[in-house]
């Protein structure tokens, strides 16, 4: 029943002149890791701010877990972990107890359950140290925890590895993906470390001035992103009924005296063999592909169509 | 909302400038009747209780000092998206903001004056014309002070929703309850004053009879006036 979690229906956000977000529409489904893909001022954030209560969308409709009524909302909310901007706490507090004092306030879980998430994110151990005087990754840390701590079923969060040392991504990203495995929990994630995303990202979708550009599956941009093998032969006929009949799942065309193989299972060294032991002349090849980085950029420099 | 007031009451009985309050204020109302004692009308409990009601000036005062505890300081350091992004209503989040202000300040005034009047019991004598009425008038004026306290809670909460800077709020709020009488006399509006928080502060202070009817009236009014305009505004803003 609820395996859309998260829909949003021409959502837009103004700010006087400035429309943040422009009908925008999104669907995130249960088990996913979503990763939300755009620029500065993109309207990433603004859109996952709507998402948790902390912004009105101007226009258009948002539902999660199946509700969109204010009061629908809200209860679908205390189902959501969320880490938007900058994780916010008491400077004066120690990590226990701005946790504590959230967990008294939600009415949510018992003491045990915020020692448990400070335990997950490796805070256990910070005693009374006040908030104000943690290092921005032990401040992304504790937003994280309190993200964690009521076992949400969905993990909202913006640009979350922000501030973290590799050691501190990597322990992150485990987190991640242990949560997604063993919990199943759902995670909507924003960030510029388009790197880190491709890591754990199931579905993609593609935000720029507001609207989203695409949304696609992590398969579906493996392989639109894939290597693409040039081979240049003397006769590009033969080579390619050869390559054809000895492969079957291979993906080929040629133009002039090129191969252009972009699906294949064997090394290159393999076909490049198999044509010269079949006389058929090698002069060049040639690997060309495409990161996440790289789809991005063509993606909003209107590239989209030829990706 | 009795878990928002709970938490509430568990932050600030770790916040440092909440036990500096709780040491100064009594030392405040000690300092008064040290001067009672010294003072040409040097004092016998009687006239301890009739400087009593000037100890009412003191909470509206110190008002935004407790609203700086209670919602000034979650706008200043935008834990407020936390509570809200949980699904918390904010209509919820902002009266049990309020209520733990108005519980504050009540807290304050029953500590000033159980010290002031235990000084006060300890350091004079009897005096004449302790009796029941006298308590009675003097814990009328304390009774309505609440009322007068309560409205300016949600005048000084109101402030903060709007310029979400607590020093900016703290600044148009003594702007807005010590100097809106000078400015509507300027205008030629003073007919207009006695609507005025700061008026039934004076009433209530001063030595003539107050009329606690009236005053009742415009503190429920002044708090339902800012109680919703705070609502509106709470409602239609983006957090964090």
């Amino acid at each position: 029943m609820e395996h859309k979690i998260i829909e949003t229906s021409k959502v837009c956000k103004k700010y006087r002149d400035f429309e943040a977000v422009s009908d925008l529409n999104i669907q995130v489904e249960k088990g996913s890791i979503y990763a939300l893909i755009g620029q500065n001022g993109a309207g990433k954030t603004t859109l996952l701010k709507m998402l948790c209560g902390l912004a009105l969308p101007t226009s258009g409709e948002i539902t999660l877990y199946g509700e969109n009524s204010p009061k629908g909302l809200r209860k679908a909310l205390a189902r959501i972990g969320a880490m938007v901007e900058t994780p916010a706490f008491l400077p004066y507090l120690s990590a226990k107890d701005n946790l504590e004092y959230l967990r008294i306030q939600r009415g949510s879980g018992n003491k045990a359950s915020v020692a448990e998430a400070l335990n997950f994110v490796g805070l256990n151990d910070t005693g009374t140290k006040c908030f104000g005087k943690f290092s921005l990754g032990m401040k992304q840390r504790l937003g994280l925890a309190l993200a964690v701590m009521d076992r949400t079923e969905l993990l909202i969060l913006d640009e979350p590895i922000n501030g973290l040392d590799p050691k501190g991504i990597k322990e992150f990203r485990d987190i991640i993906l242990r949560m997604n495995k063993e919990s199943k929990t759902t995670i909507l994630i924003s960030s510029h470390i388009l790197g880190e995303l491709s890591q754990i990202a199931k579905d993609y979708g593609f935000i720029d001035h507001g609207k989203l550009l695409q949304h696609i599956s992590a398969a579906e941009l493996t392989d639109r992103c894939r290597s693409v093998l040039y081979i240049e032969v003397d006769d590009a006929v033969r080579a390619s009924e050869l390559l054809r009949r000895q492969h079957n799942t291979i993906k080929l065309t040629f133009e002039g005296n090129i191969l252009r193989i972009s699906e294949y299972q064997e090394e290159t060294s393999v076909l490049t063999r198999e044509l010269m032991e079949n006389d058929i002349a090698v002069s060049q090849v040639r690997r060309e592909g495409m990161g996440l980085e790289e789809y991005f950029i063509h993606l909003i420099e209107g590239g989209a169509a030829n990706a | 909302m009795l878990r928002l007031i709970h938490a509430e009451f568990y932050k600030i009985f770790r916040r440092p400038a909440f036990f500096i309050l709780l040491v100064t204020l009594p030392l405040l109302a000690i300092a008064l009747v040290l001067i009672a004692i010294r003072g040409r009308n040097a004092g016998t409990l009687t006239g301890a209780f009739l400087v009593a009601p000037q100890l009412l000036t003191y909470p509206a005062a110190l008002l935004p000092l407790i609203t700086e505890l209670t919602l000034g300081e979650e706008l200043r350091e935008r834990t407020v998206k936390n509570t809200i992004e949980y699904g918390i209503d904010r209509r919820t989040y902002f009266v049990s903001k309020l209520i733990s202000t108005i519980l504050l300040g009540i807290l304050f005034v029953i500590l000033v004056y159980c010290t002031y009047f235990a000084t006060a019991a300890l350091s004079m004598p009897l005096g004449k014309g302790i009796g029941t009425d006298l308590l009675r008038a003097t814990f009328s004026r304390v009774g309505a002070a609440t009322a007068v306290y309560a409205a300016a809670s949600a005048l000084s909460l109101f402030l903060l929703t709007v310029l979400n800077r607590s020093i900016w709020a703290i600044f148009t709020y003594y702007g807005v309850f010590y100097f809106t009488d000078l400015l509507l006399k300027v205008f030629k509006l003073g007919n207009v004053s006695k609507y005025l928080l700061s008026t039934q502060v004076s009433a209530l202070t001063g030595e003539d009879q107050p009329q606690f009817g009236f005053i009742l009236a415009v503190s429920a009014i002044t708090f339902v006036v800012f109680c919703i305009g705070s609502l509106i505004v709470l409602q239609r803003k983006d957090l964090a």
